[in-house]
């Protein structure tokens, strides 16, 4: 036996012993579907109209969630009072009609019923669990379990002395964008030959800002710690992200949770996060504290939460000496032919890219080469951002 | 057998004379001497020359003794009275040694007046092949009988054949067991001591050994003088289902146990297998009751059990995890094991702790009287055992070892994926029997497994299981034995993360199990069979500790404190044949179980869920501190009767108790599962269980068919299911991720098994159901609306059929086909968006299935040459697993990551995977 086919077998017996030929997608059927209320529902301790998303899961075949329309959405207290709100759009959101804020210790349950079916379904009464304040958030260059390097951001709060021990974090990061190849000209072939083209401004523009909320749920716990206050790395940006290609910015909000809904949610991220064929994570729905009178499922958890916000900016600078910034394209410049070279009565290579995913960036001096191409993203940051600045942007 | 060729060629090439009586006289004393000894001084002081097999020789027998001026035919007339040695002087000087052979001279010796006329006569009872040049060698080399007695040069027509009967499991003495020869009319029955006595014909004697409740064993002796003969005899009335191709007819009929399913080493080697491995606990899933969750998955399910409810047993020591490399092949070697007995319905009152089923594997003992051994090379293990004596017929030594040689395999390949992957396992086991006299045996027992598997990842597992055992057997007197039992099994797993510098860690689990144990068995008058006695169990857990690795990790070392438990148990049982008809088997056990300190332990508010937020204060126990105690009693009662000879019908009741738990949040088990004691937030798990079975056997076309068919019916208390996304390792509060419910489980098992023939091997069918309870007036205590759903491992419909047909006595062909109902899982159903992502909506726990399961595997088995004499015998191999190529489904598993949600199916040995095996024994 050859060594080859030493290896040949050697192959078949690992790729058998380790499973590795042995993962397939499957289709996911959509007719499944058992359209089961949505609710998003977090009463806070910020006085304002609050607001509660109501919608309806859907088939693996669609591309939007049906609403449920004029709903009755109330909150009451443990005092009497009601809040009501009423239906701001056609996408299932729902207003307070009055501001009003969740008091510390006072018990809060939601009521919502279906118009169309008339079901009611009611939350369990739910109350604030303590207080906590953001007392900084900062950031450490360090490298991460998979070694890149990047910058941890960590939030840390003043002591609590209220009992608050389970937290959940949300975000809207906010980057500036700089188009490498950003010009306010392009260009328009009128003849090919000789080759005459007009040049003309358009609106693109080289500075942007990019909005980025966050898609994951982040919850912490300090319960287990002596300590009452929280010292947690809620954040990792890698060196290479765009994010912080010049300056960033994040909105950090801190809500802080009762022990069931902190489970609550972090046993969604488990069971949404399970990618190991070796541990075959239970999965299913998770118990919601709003119930239905008519023994439906229901999703989402009704939160009463005392919260606290903070906003911080960055520059890459500030931690990185070299100028490894990155874009977020990866962004470079061709000079095809207009003619091509070797054969001429093959397609003009400028034009093909043209008319393909390239612009106009420059001239050039070399008239068998005339432009200078880049992508419209390298050249217009809009394709990524808004070159709004948003108001709350400190420069 | 070599020098009995030897022998017969000198008979043949030298010219045979009528021996001379040998006038020559001599003169010679021994001292203490050997037959050896005594050898080598006639030879030194004659010109005697002596032929001889060493191995007859039996060197503890001394002689002191003087002889003067006699004849060697006087001298060796006495050396050799008390052995079964003759012995014959040929050509005046060569002095030949003969093993229960005399060469007989016709004109002298054979008997034709005197005392024997007629049919009986031995001279007709030897067959002509017997006669060589008119020489009579009184021995039956091709046939089965073995030769008993001295040869007397003037046989007897009967003589008298004593001795005892004994149990051959216990040693203790059989009493009233019946010795007959049906063709002679001869009969006995052993008295109380398990004696008997018995005259018989000389020659040829078919001997049958029947008692109830044992097997019986049929001997066949060629008797050639009055002689002794201990005869052994099994029990049987633990095995009912019997498929072993011996398996003695009327058995299934008569015991009186319910669910039990025995399976011996030897009967499985032709069912093809996995990668060649020849799996004892795999081919026991063949048989009716008996599953697991996932092909290739760790941990079986018995009758609707969960994986943690078998009790492991190997010769009488818990073993925790009996897999190998994820549960692919059992870490049992088949070379050393004798056979598995799976009690799945009664579970005997000796036996306790698990509440679904026992799996009691009995290793062999060595051989007293020779070196044997056995060996396999497959393509990914090597195995080899032997047997030893260490003092001739009082004591023996048998090892065996199987390793993986699949390393080197890895280092050839040059994929980085495969690089970064490690499978490895050995395991070897050891044990030493000591037979001190009749009374007394000593065995001593070492087994060690281990495992280690890195796959594509950054962290390395290992397991490992330890068992050492102590055990003395005394036979008290033909009524009573005893065996004492003192044992160590533990496991332990470790978790090596190898990644960056910083982040080394070693996650470390161990748990320890220290039994002593006595089993004493006493006989009583109208066949009253008692066994009674005590099991004391000490569970020590060290449950995590996670530690860093290397001087640059900033691992922080963690830690959760020990676990102690105790688990004290009295037990007594009776067997009881209370007419021809009618057997009852019934038993309790009392047990005392301890949850000791240190300890803290949480203590919840009343009536509210387990959680940190129901939290009212933290105990501290000190150590030994009782933190709770549980009295349980469990028994067992089951009654067997005979409808007619061939039908008989069994009902059994038995509820048990359980201490321990392993919590796993897969689906399946694995080795880095956590075993937990029950303390005082985890309640012991409970079951009852209620069945009834009718066992038949017919004959169809001059074939003897078995079936039987079983039913029943189970619940469970305090099963213990987790909250969905539940945290278990380095948990210190683990009750919050348990929930405890309650499960029912029924069904109804055929099993139709034929054993002789060309044509043999079983059918078996199961039709079952295993449902879960969740109920709770706590919404987060709810499963499925607090309705019964199916288990993970609820496969209703469960058919296996194996077929072996022999083409001649080298070639047979085998073939296993199994059909499986898909497994319940849990399936999305579709998505949702909720707080800025987009999640799956799932199904109700267990709504959907897996498609069905189907494997067929077949193999060509190739015996080496049959002649006996050979020194080695081989054995071949030739499978293919899953020859039809079924990519059976082993799980779906969907993420959902950047609200892009993605499913996948994984399935293991989706393809024919070819094998071929090579054993020897030698």
């Amino acid at each position: 036996m050859g060594r080859k086919q030493i290896i040949i077998y050697a192959c078949s017996i690992i790729s058998i012993l380790i499973f590795i030929s042995c993962i397939e997608q499957v289709d996911l059927d959509g007719s499944l579907n058992k359209e089961t209320l949505i609710v998003d529902a977090v009463l806070t301790t910020e006085f304002k109209k609050h607001q509660i998303n109501l919608s309806y899961s859907y088939g693996f075949n669609n591309d939007e969630p049906r609403f449920p329309q004029n709903a009755m959405v109330k909150i009451n207290d443990e005092n009497g009072n009601t809040f009501n709100f009423r239906q701001v759009d056609q996408k299932g959101i729902y207003q307070s009609i009055n501001e009003f804020k969740a008091v510390l210790d006072v018990s809060y349950s939601l009521e919502i019923q279906i118009k169309e079916s008339g079901k009611i379904y009611r939350s369990k009464p739910e109350k604030t669990s303590g207080t906590s304040n953001i007392e900084s958030i900062n950031a450490r260059v360090d490298t991460n379990s998979l070694d890149e390097e990047g910058l941890f951001l960590t939030v840390k709060t003043f002591d609590s002395n209220d009992g608050a021990q389970y937290f959940k974090y949300d975000f809207i990061e906010t980057y500036k964008i700089i188009a490498p190849y950003w010009n306010s000209f392009d260009a328009k072939i009128t003849s090919r030959s000789p080759f005459e083209f007009d040049l003309f401004n358009i609106d693109a523009t080289e500075i942007c800002y990019v909005e980025s909320p966050l898609k994951d749920i982040i919850v912490h716990d300090i319960s287990s710690q002596s300590s009452s206050n929280v010292n947690f790395d809620f954040l990792f940006i890698a060196k290479n992200s765009p994010k912080i290609n010049e300056r960033y910015s994040i909105l950090l909000k801190q809500r802080v949770q009762s022990f069931n809904a902190y489970d609550y949610f972090k046993a969604l991220k488990k069971i949404s996060s399970s990618d190991d064929v070796f541990s075959n994570v239970q999965t299913g729905n998770l118990n919601s504290n709003i119930i239905s009178d008519s023994g439906d499922n229901v999703i989402g958890y009704f939160e009463v939460s005392y919260v606290s916000s903070k906003r911080v900016f960055l520059n890459y600078s500030d931690f990185y000496n070299d100028m490894e910034k990155n874009y977020v394209e990866e962004c470079s410049v061709i000079q095809p032919f207009l003619v091509d070279p070797v054969d001429p009565t093959l397609p003009s290579p400028l034009l093909d890219a043209l008319a393909g995913e390239y612009v106009y960036f420059d001239s050039n001096t070399d008239p068998d080469r005339p432009f200078i191409l880049t992508t419209n993203g390298c050249k217009d940051c809009r394709v990524y951002g808004s070159e709004v600045k948003p108001n709350f942007w400190i420069d | 057998m070599h020098k009995r060729i030897i022998l017969i060629a000198l008979f043949l090439s030298f010219k045979l004379l009528i021996a001379q009586e040998n006038k020559k006289n001599i003169s010679i004393s021994f001292n203490n001497a050997t037959i050896e000894d005594c050898i080598t001084q006639i030879e030194n002081a004659s010109n005697f020359v002596f032929y001889f097999n060493k191995d007859w020789l039996n060197s503890e027998k001394r002689i002191t003794s003087n002889y003067q001026n006699k004849s060697l035919n006087f001298i060796l007339n006495d050396v050799l009275k008390s052995t079964v040695l003759n012995f014959y002087i040929q050509d005046g000087n060569k002095v030949i040694l003969t093993k229960n052979v005399r060469i007989l001279e016709p004109k002298i010796t054979i008997p034709s007046d005197n005392n024997i006329t007629g049919n009986d006569s031995p001279k007709d009872s030897s067959d002509d092949k017997n006669l060589i040049n008119g020489y009579i060698i009184n021995q039956y080399p091709d046939d089965d009988y073995t030769n008993i007695g001295k040869v007397s040069s003037n046989p007897k027509k009967t003589y008298t054949l004593k001795g005892y009967v004994i149990n051959a499991k216990t040693n203790a003495p059989a009493v009233g067991a019946v010795v007959i020869n049906r063709k002679s009319n001869s009969v006995a029955t052993s008295n109380t001591k398990g004696y008997y006595t018995i005259d018989l014909p000389f020659g040829k004697n078919d001997i049958e050994i029947v008692l109830s409740g044992f097997e019986t064993s049929t001997l066949k002796l060629n008797l050639l003088n009055n002689a002794t003969k201990t005869f052994s005899i099994d029990e049987s009335s633990n095995e009912l289902d019997e498929v072993v191709i011996n398996a003695k007819a009327q058995k299934n009929i008569k015991s009186t146990v319910t669910g039990v399913t025995s399976l011996k080493a030897e009967s499985i080697k032709l069912i093809p297998q996995i990668l060649g491995e020849r799996d004892l606990l795999k081919a026991s899933m063949t048989l009716p009751g008996i599953k697991n969750t996932n092909e290739g998955s760790q941990g079986f399910n018995v009758r609707g059990g969960k994986s943690d409810q078998n009790l492991f047993l190997l010769d009488n020591t818990t073993l925790y995890n009996p897999s190998h490399f994820l549960g692919i092949f059992s870490a049992i070697n088949p070379f050393l094991t004798q056979g598995i007995d799976v009690f799945k319905g009664n579970i005997p009152s000796k036996y306790g702790g698990r509440v679904s089923s026992v799996f009691d594997i009995k290793l062999k003992d060595s051989n007293f009287s020779k070196f044997k051994g056995e060996a396999s090379v497959g393509p990914v293990t090597g195995n080899i055992a032997i047997e030893t004596p260490i003092i001739k017929e009082k004591s023996g030594l048998m090892i065996g070892v199987r390793s993986t040689y699949s390393d080197w395999l890895l280092d050839l390949i040059d994929n980085e994926k495969i690089n970064k992957s490690e499978i490895s396992f050995y395991d070897a086991s050891a044990k030493y029997t000591h037979k001190i006299n009749e009374k007394n045996t000593l065995k001593l027992m070492g087994y060690y497994s281990n495992d280690k598997y890195r796959i594509a990842t950054d962290s390395i597992n290992s397991y490992q299981n330890r068992l050492v055992s102590l055990d003395w057997k005394y036979v008290m007197d033909s009524k009573n034995n005893v065996e004492f039992k003192l044992s160590n099994s533990s496991y332990d797993f470790e978790t090596e993360f190898d990644g960056n510098e910083d982040k080394k860690f070693l996650l470390k689990y161990d748990l320890n199990e220290y039994n002593f144990k006595v089993i004493a068995e006493k006989k009583l008058p109208n066949s009253h069979k008692l066994n009674y006695g005590l099991d004391a169990k000490l569970y020590v857990i060290n449950p995590g500790d996670l530690r860093p690795n290397g001087s640059a990790s900033t691992v922080t070392p963690t830690s959760v404190a020990t676990e102690k438990g105790m688990e004290n148990s009295l037990f007594v049982s009776d067997n009881f044949n209370v007419s021809e008809k009618l057997a009852l088997d019934f038993g309790i056990r009392y047990t005392n179980y301890f949850s000791l300190g240190p300890s803290t332990q949480r203590i919840y508010a009343d009536n509210l869920p387990k959680n940190e937020s129901n939290l009212v204060e933290t105990k501290t126990f000190g150590n030994n501190e009782i933190i709770d105690s549980e009295h349980a009693f469990s028994g067992y009662f089951s009654s067997r009767y005979n409808l007619s000879d061939d039908l008989s019908v069994k009902f059994s009741v038995n509820n048990s108790n359980q201490f321990i738990h392993r919590l796993s949040n897969n689906i399946s088990a694995s080795p880095i599962d956590i075993w937990k004691l029950s303390d005082l937030n985890i309640k012991p798990i409970s079951a009852l269980q209620y069945s009834l079975g009718f066992y038949k056997n017919f004959n169809f076309k001059s074939n003897l068919y078995k079936l039987s068919v079983e039913s029943y019916y189970k619940t469970f208390d305090n099963l213990l299911d987790y909250r969905t996304g539940a945290d278990l390792i380095l948990n210190p509060a683990l009750e919050t991720e348990v929930l405890q419910g309650e499960g029912k489980a029924y069904g109804i098992e055929f099993l139709l098994s034929k054993e002789q023939g060309a044509l043999n091997g079983w059918i078996s069918y199961t039709y079952s159901r295993s449902l879960l309870k969740f109920a709770s007036q706590f919404n987060q205590n709810v499963i499925n609306n607090q309705e019964y759903f199916p288990a993970n491992f609820d496969k209703p419909h469960d058919l296996n059929l194996v077929l072996n047909y022999k083409f001649t006595k080298r070639y047979s062909f085998s073939a296993n086909f199994s059909y499986q109902t898909g497994r319940p899982i849990t399936y999305p159903i579709g998505k949702y968006d909720f707080a800025g992502s987009e999640f799956l909506l799932y199904s109700d726990r267990n709504k959907f299935r897996l498609p069905d399961y189907y494997r067929l595997d077949v193999g060509i088995n190739i015996e080496g040459n049959h002649r006996t004499k050979k020194a080695i015998h081989s054995f071949w191999n030739i499978s293919i697993y899953n020859v039809l190529g079924r990519n059976n489904v082993n799980a779906i598993f969907f993420t959902s990551q950047d609200g892009q949600v993605n499913g996948f199916k994984t399935s293991i040995f989706a393809i024919p995977i070819p094998t071929i095996t090579y054993n020897l024994k030698f």
